[in-house]
């Protein structure tokens, strides 16, 4: 399954965009507070990302793009539905990328020895 | 004899104006595609799948509807548990604020309705400007059309669903709508709303008809596809995703929200109406029932006989021909037939070989792939013989 190069570095994008869904996961069901349940918070304190998480959390603009969206209710979930937009649409433009070589025509027959 | 040549003069006028029209829609319709193979290739041209793009919504349709459904109370009497409203507004309002991304499922539901009702109307546009409907097609073009008409009103059942002051409007607009058919009307207005007024079985009525309704759309695909070899119903995964992001893009932009629970004491006049859905309703406020009921079942009669009425203004599809005596029966031609068009059949008495390739006339499409298949020369379509071909290929050829 894996060939070369290519293939584990779609791998790693793949494991990377389901850990970082996954991460926030959480931090849409508590409502796009910036609030964290305590595992996650020590998970990006550990690694130094809590800054951005507080800031995205806060962020008046961002908020505000979301409430004006008519969204009433649970903001944190169509927060979540415009991240994983992004998450899917960036998938669909590697795929195309990865898959533009398998376009060439390809019905050639073998030639039998 | 002066009537009569008028009569073929105002043919020749009709028969030229609607080839022209279609030249001129096919014309555009490729340039389209053209330009989007140029942008992102033709194997993720989304036009390419515009039969599988509705069938694709329908499966999103399907999973999204499953929750829906695990939560939905097809009730409106208001009943109380434990001093708590439960009804179909309310279950609705449910499913929206308190379930954990209830508001995006039922967004996802709504758009994907619209989606599919949208790349429908692509698809029977294209297959009509591209002449790819007609003949041996016309199986697949009066399922599309059963289909579409299935479709709006699976799609207005669920806007019945919500129970809102929309619902209650909706609803109340198609029993007078019914009521106002001759002979059949009343019965059909018994038959809606599961009895003579507005109650708990009207809704669980709507939720049948819009489940049930849904389930039968599979079997209407069946026979959508019955004669097609290799339909096309799968989009390539990056289309898919592509797609799949913009309802969510479309969720989180707009997101779904209901009305004022429907009030059965109330005559709410004004609603908001979904064009993909519920033009049938706009058009219904703005003129009397009879010319309404004239009018759509016109539309529905002209969209479905289609293929017919053209039949003598679009030039023919001249079906290929077996050359008995140099075909060997090897079945060549029957495996590549895309439309199932050639049949073997027992070689007639005193024949060297024991089938015989034959053409089933309505179902050839005169594509050609029989006549390439073959490795005798034993098959042909009468408007280019091979010879012909073959000439035109070598001009092509030395030319380069």
């Amino acid at each position: 399954m894996i060939k070369g190069p290519k293939d584990i570095l779609i791998l790693i994008l793949a494991l990377g965009a389901l850990a970082v869904s996954i991460v926030f996961l959480p931090w849409s069901e508590l409502g796009f507070t910036g609030n964290f349940p305590d595992w996650l918070s020590a998970v990006t304190n550990y690694f130094g990302v809590n800054k951005i998480f507080a800031e995205l959390g806060t962020n008046k603009d961002l908020i505000s793009l979301v409430k004006s969206s008519d969204a009433q209710h649970n903001l944190g979930d169509y927060a979540y539905s415009l991240f994983l937009f992004g998450v899917i649409t960036a998938s669909a433009i590697a795929i195309v990328l990865v898959g533009k070589e398998d376009n060439a025509e390809k019905t050639v027959l073998e030639v039998k020895k | 004899m002066t009537s009569s040549v008028q009569n073929e003069s105002n043919d020749n006028w009709l028969k030229q104006g609607y080839n022209h029209f279609i030249d001129i829609a096919n014309k555009i319709t490729l340039a389209i595609e053209d330009g989007i193979n140029i942008a992102v290739t033709s194997k993720y041209n989304p036009l390419y799948y515009h039969g599988a793009l509705p069938q694709f919504y329908l499966w999103v349709l399907f999973l999204s509807g499953l929750l829906l459904f695990a939560y939905y109370v097809p009730t409106i009497d208001n009943a109380y548990l434990s001093n708590r409203l439960i009804n179909a507004w309310t279950s609705v309002q449910y499913i929206t604020n308190s379930i954990p991304f209830g508001g995006v499922i039922r967004g996802i539901h709504r758009y994907a309705g619209d989606a599919m009702v949208l790349f429908i109307f692509l698809h029977a546009i294209r297959v009509w400007f591209t002449d790819r409907y007609r003949q041996y097609r016309w199986i697949q073009w009066v399922s599309g059309v059963v289909l579409l008409l299935m479709v709006l009103f699976i799609g207005q059942t669920g806007y019945y669903l919500v129970w809102d002051e929309r619902s209650l409007l909706l609803t109340r607009m198609t029993v007078s709508a019914l009521e106002a058919l001759p002979i059949i009307g009343a019965p059909l207005k018994a038959w809606f709303l599961n009895g003579d007024t507005i109650t708990n079985l009207t809704l669980s009525n709507f939720l049948f008809i819009h489940i049930g309704l849904s389930f039968a759309l599979l079997f209407v695909l069946w026979l959508h596809y019955v004669r097609m070899t290799r339909p096309v119903i799968t989009p390539p995964p990056a289309v898919n995703f592509v797609l799949v992001g913009i309802l969510l893009l479309a969720v989180f932009l707009v997101p779904i929200t209901s009305g004022k629970m429907a009030d059965l004491n109330s005559q709410p006049n004004t609603y908001e109406v979904d064009w993909f859905f519920l033009f049938n309703y706009w058009l219904m406020s703005h003129m009397s029932l009879a010319v309404f009921w004239v009018s759509m079942t016109a539309a529905a009669v002209i969209a479905t006989i289609l293929p017919w009425l053209v039949k003598n203004v679009s030039p023919p599809v001249i079906p290929a021909e077996v050359v008995i005596s140099k075909c060997t029966g090897c079945s060549l031609c029957y495996r590549d037939c895309p439309y199932q068009a050639i049949e073997m059949v027992p070689a007639p008495a005193g024949s060297r070989f024991k089938l015989l390739a034959t053409v089933n006339i309505p179902r050839c499409s005169s594509c050609g792939i029989c006549v390439g298949a073959c490795a005798f020369d034993a098959i042909d379509l009468p408007q280019l013989p091979d010879a012909n071909v073959l000439s035109e290929i070598k001009t092509f050829a030395e030319a380069k």
